[in-house]
């Protein structure tokens, strides 16, 4: 854009320079041209004064030939007068000619040519004149001077024709040459101006061009710089410059508001900045503005400003050096307001400390479940199984049916206590992710429940599965859990089958999967044929000690499942129940796959 | 950006002062060449007149001179003594010369003048008057006179080189001339 | 040293574990001698005083005031003079976390506190019994831990 400009700023002088020669040219050639038709005009005006000269010559002439035959015939002396003032008259147009002749010697030649004949004429007149006795005019002497004078007229006026003949021819090869000349100039001067008009019309297409695209240039600065001034105000940020040669800056309509001030209502110096700066950091301030001085990129600066108002605003600044086409060094700069930023901070370093507090009560809390809660439990459960071993005989029948409640009771609280400890461990932060064989898990996790198994006469089937990235001990606990509660909650008429499948699906086709993360599921059914529950608790099961049975139909502490729950989650995957009473319940289970 | 400004500014200065130099030029060449003009028309109007007047005066001065040349042949007719005779035919013959040399210049100044040749005799009177004899001797020497002071006029006139030679010449020889009228005038008195 | 005898040591801040422990050697009618502590502080005097008898095996619970049984297992095992003596940890809880200290530490084996007294008397029988330069040599993280 700039470079064009400039290439076209060139072109434009270049063509301000061939216009103003051609117009110097055309000035030139016209002048020349008027000249030379005052001349012309003025050489016409000179041949004619000639041609009139000799003519008039000519008539005086004739007027003394006339005057004198008068004479001849009448005798009378008044004829004689334009005779006798004829030498007088031709002198004077001789005169005349002698000056307008000056600068053409051939015509001067011609001239004395034609005075010498004159003179023998003059002569002529006399001697006919003379010759002539007393009114005799047959007198043959007079008749051939007579004659004699006829033919030096003849010879005069041949004479003469001749000189005007060389005159026009002088003034017709002249004035060609000059129209030569003057046909070409008019051709010339405007080819000139048509060549100049051209290139005029250039030019004015050049500015136009120039300037339609300055405008629409202008218009998108005019936009930009808007939206600029907008996105100042709404990400709380000003800008700045600072012509380091001259230090002259400027600084953005919301570098004013940042400092709680009217845009520009004051003038943009460092002093009167720093007079918003909070007391405590002037001095480091000033100190990285002089380091702006000398490096090209610097770090973020952090200060603070006090407002009139006495709020005070954490601020961050950020400097780049350019240097311009003029050779100065300009920096440029932002501004940004993160007082927010460092409010929320430290807000979230207090919620920070707070749960750090949490988690530790939290850990010894688990703490105090499984070490000091189950001491005394096992410590009773020690003294009943005594009890029993060796008091046995010294008991009553009742005496050791409340014994048999009580170990009952301790037996059912230690399953609590170990189910609350490994919920809350389901939760803890320290979770590996492996890529694991999972059929070896479902083995460890068939392994972990080998006596119920065998106990209950489970059959369990599987497909096979692919290895999976997974937090290992997690995925068996899951199976353990999974395949306990299948078993636990067996059909009293059958003996529990689980069924597990495996596939894997692509997200978007399963409506069960809500937000999904990957693209692709592992999907894990287990399908038991147990006592199954109504769908409408499908939900409710994943709750934390939410139980659909009496405690002594089934021995559920209801942690179970709100485990299973946690570890899918742990694993940003999914786990569904689905059940029919007194059929069988099924739970779906989808993993992501990375 | 600087420097740029300081060269636009040069140009327009440059070029204002070719500008105003030259109108200044051209006007002042207009002025110069109508004057020029002006004086070569007064110096034609002024070589003009002079032509008029050198033609003039040369022909008055020709008249004067067949005047003389007539008035000495027709003295030599009248007068008896040779002495005399033989003073008033050299004037005659100088008169005869200078009226050559006239019509010389004259056809070279484009100027008509009547021929010497032209002269001719006037039917004389032939008595021995005495009076008549210094009559005509007087009017001679009045004509060489009027020569004289026209020789004078014609010199003051013209400014041509030739005339000037001519007429230096002339006016010698017609002074000589004048001497020798006055001569046969005191003779011719002393006589009678 | 009577070599008839096998010497045990526990140390336990529990009244009620110590006279589960001793009573549970008596019923087995081994030839054992116990002696018992109150804390780490007590146990590490005894066993750098010189009259001391070395035990054959030293059950160490963890939970200890004063001088925890990992404090105890950590200077015993920087003494080459106890290199004999096998430790076992005698503690209520059995978490991932202590079983894998107590492991690296170098302990040889782990007892979870058993909650009847039946099964206490069959765990202490079997850990008395252990061929222990058998099982230090086989040892693993997965038979670390005691299971009945």
């Amino acid at each position: 854009m700039i470079k064009t400009l400039s290439n076209n700023i060139s072109f434009l002088r270049a063509m301000l320079y061939i216009s103003a020669l051609v117009i110097l040219v055309v000035g030139a050639l016209t002048y020349r041209s008027v000249t030379e038709v005052t001349k012309s005009s003025e050489m016409i005006t000179h041949t004619y004064k000639v041609n009139v000269e000799l003519e008039q010559i000519l008539s005086y002439l004739k007027d003394a030939e006339t005057g004198q035959r008068g004479y001849i015939i009448t005798n009378d002396s008044v004829f004689l007068e334009p005779y006798l003032s004829a030498r007088n008259r031709i002198n004077n147009s001789f005169a005349e000619l002698k000056v307008l002749t000056k600068n053409t010697p051939q015509l001067k030649s011609k001239l004395i040519d034609v005075n010498t004949l004159i003179n023998k004429r003059l002569i002529a007149f006399k001697t006919s004149y003379r010759s002539l006795p007393k009114k005799d005019i047959e007198d043959p002497n007079f008749k051939s001077n007579f004659r004699n004078g006829k033919t030096l007229m003849d010879s005069i006026r041949d004479q003469i024709k001749g000189v005007i003949k060389l005159q026009n021819n002088l003034l017709n090869k002249r004035s060609d040459e000059y129209r030569s000349d003057l046909m070409a100039t008019p051709l010339l001067l405007f080819s000139l101006l048509l060549c100049s008009l051209i290139l005029i019309y250039l030019a004015y297409n050049s500015i136009y061009k120039n300037i339609k695209r300055l405008k629409i240039a202008n218009e998108e600065l005019e936009i930009f710089k808007e939206s600029t001034n907008q996105s100042e105000i709404v990400s709380k940020h000003g800008s700045w410059t600072w012509d380091q040669n001259n230090d002259v800056f400027t600084f953005s309509d919301n570098l004013y508001r940042l400092l709680g001030e009217q845009p520009q209502s004051f003038e943009p110096t460092i002093q009167n900045f720093m007079q918003y700066v909070h007391p405590e950091d002037v001095e480091q301030l000033s100190q990285q503005v002089e380091n702006m001085k000398k490096n090209v990129e610097l770090p973020y600066i952090y200060y603070r400003v006090v407002h009139k108002n006495g709020n005070i605003k954490h601020l961050k600044a950020y400097g780049k050096s350019i240097i311009n086409d003029e050779e100065e060094t300009v920096l440029l700069g932002t501004t940004a307001d993160i007082t927010d930023e460092i409010i929320s901070f430290r807000a979230l370093e207090e919620r920070n400390l707070e749960l750090e507090r949490n988690n530790q009560e939290l850990s010894s809390f688990n703490y105090v479940a499984s070490h000091d809660l189950q001491e005394p439990l096992r410590k009773i459960q020690t003294f009943l199984s005594r009890l029993e071993d060796e008091e046995a005989e010294k008991l009553s029948d009742r005496g050791t049916r409340y014994i048999d409640r009580i170990q009952n009771a301790a037996t059912r609280m230690r399953l609590l206590i170990d189910d609350l400890l490994q919920f809350s461990r389901s939760n803890k932060a320290d979770k590996v992710f492996e890529e694991s064989n999972i059929n070896l898990l479902l083995e460890a996790a068939k392994q972990d429940l080998a006596e119920v198994i065998s106990a209950e006469d489970a059959v369990i089937t599987s497909d096979a599965f692919p290895s999976m990235t997974v937090i290992p001990f997690q995925i068996q606990q899951l199976f353990v859990n999974l395949l306990g509660n299948a078993i636990k909650y067996k059909s009293e008429k059958r003996s529990p089958v689980i069924n597990i499948t495996h596939q894997v699906i692509e997200a978007d086709n399963d409506p069960q999967i809500t937000k999904p993360t990957k693209p692709f599921y592992h999907k894990i059914t287990f399908t038991d044929n147990g006592i199954g529950f109504d769908n409408e608790y499908a939900d409710q099961i994943f709750v934390l000690f939410s139980r659909l049975h009496n405690k002594d139909e089934y021995s559920g502490t209801g942690i179970g499942l709100s485990i299973c729950k946690k570890i899918i989650e742990n694993h940003k995957g999914h786990i569904i129940a689905k059940g029919k009473p007194s059929i069988g319940a099924t739970f779906i289970i989808y993993l992501p796959i990375d | 950006m600087k420097y740029l400004k300081t060269r636009r500014f040069t140009i327009l200065i440059l070029l204002v002062i070719t500008t105003i130099s030259l109108s200044f030029n051209s006007c002042d060449e207009l002025i110069k060449n109508k004057d020029k003009e002006k004086q070569e028309q007064e110096q034609k109007n002024k070589s003009i007149t002079n032509n008029k007047n050198e033609a003039k005066l040369l022909l008055m001065l020709s008249k004067d001179n067949h005047e003389v040349i007539k008035l000495s042949k027709t003295l030599q007719q009248i007068i008896t003594k040779d002495s005399i005779a033989d003073l008033v035919k050299t004037i005659e013959k100088t008169h005869i010369n200078i009226a050559k040399e006239f019509s010389e210049v004259a056809s070279d100044k484009l100027i008509s003048i009547p021929n010497y040749t032209e002269v001719t005799m006037q039917q004389t009177i032939d008595h021995d008057n005495l009076n008549y004899k210094i009559q005509t001797l007087k009017k001679l020497r009045a004509k060489i006179d009027n020569q004289l002071y026209l020789l004078e006029k014609l010199s003051k006139t013209t400014n041509s080189k030739d005339f000037q030679n001519i007429l230096s010449e002339t006016d010698s020889k017609i002074n000589k001339s004048l001497n020798k009228a006055d001569n046969i005038l005191n003779n011719l008195n002393t006589n009678s | 040293m009577q070599e008839d005898y096998i010497n045990i040591i526990l140390a336990d801040d529990d009244e009620d574990d110590r006279m589960f422990f001793t009573d549970a050697f008596e019923d087995l009618k081994m030839t054992t001698k116990v002696q018992t502590f109150n804390d780490g502080v007590y146990l590490m005097d005894y066993l750098n005083s010189t009259e001391a008898t070395l035990p054959n095996v030293l059950f160490l619970d963890l939970n200890m005031p004063r001088k925890s049984g990992l404090e105890c297992l950590q200077e015993i095992k920087q003494d080459p003079k106890f290199k004999d003596i096998a430790i076992a940890i005698y503690s209520t809880s059995a978490s991932e976390e202590d079983i894998e200290n107590t492991f690296v530490q170098g302990a040889n084996i782990y007892i979870k506190k058993p909650s009847s007294f039946k099964k206490l008397k069959k765990v202490l029988s079997e850990v008395v019994t252990i061929n222990w330069q058998y099982h230090t040599n086989n040892m693993n993280k997965d038979n670390f831990l005691l299971r009945l």
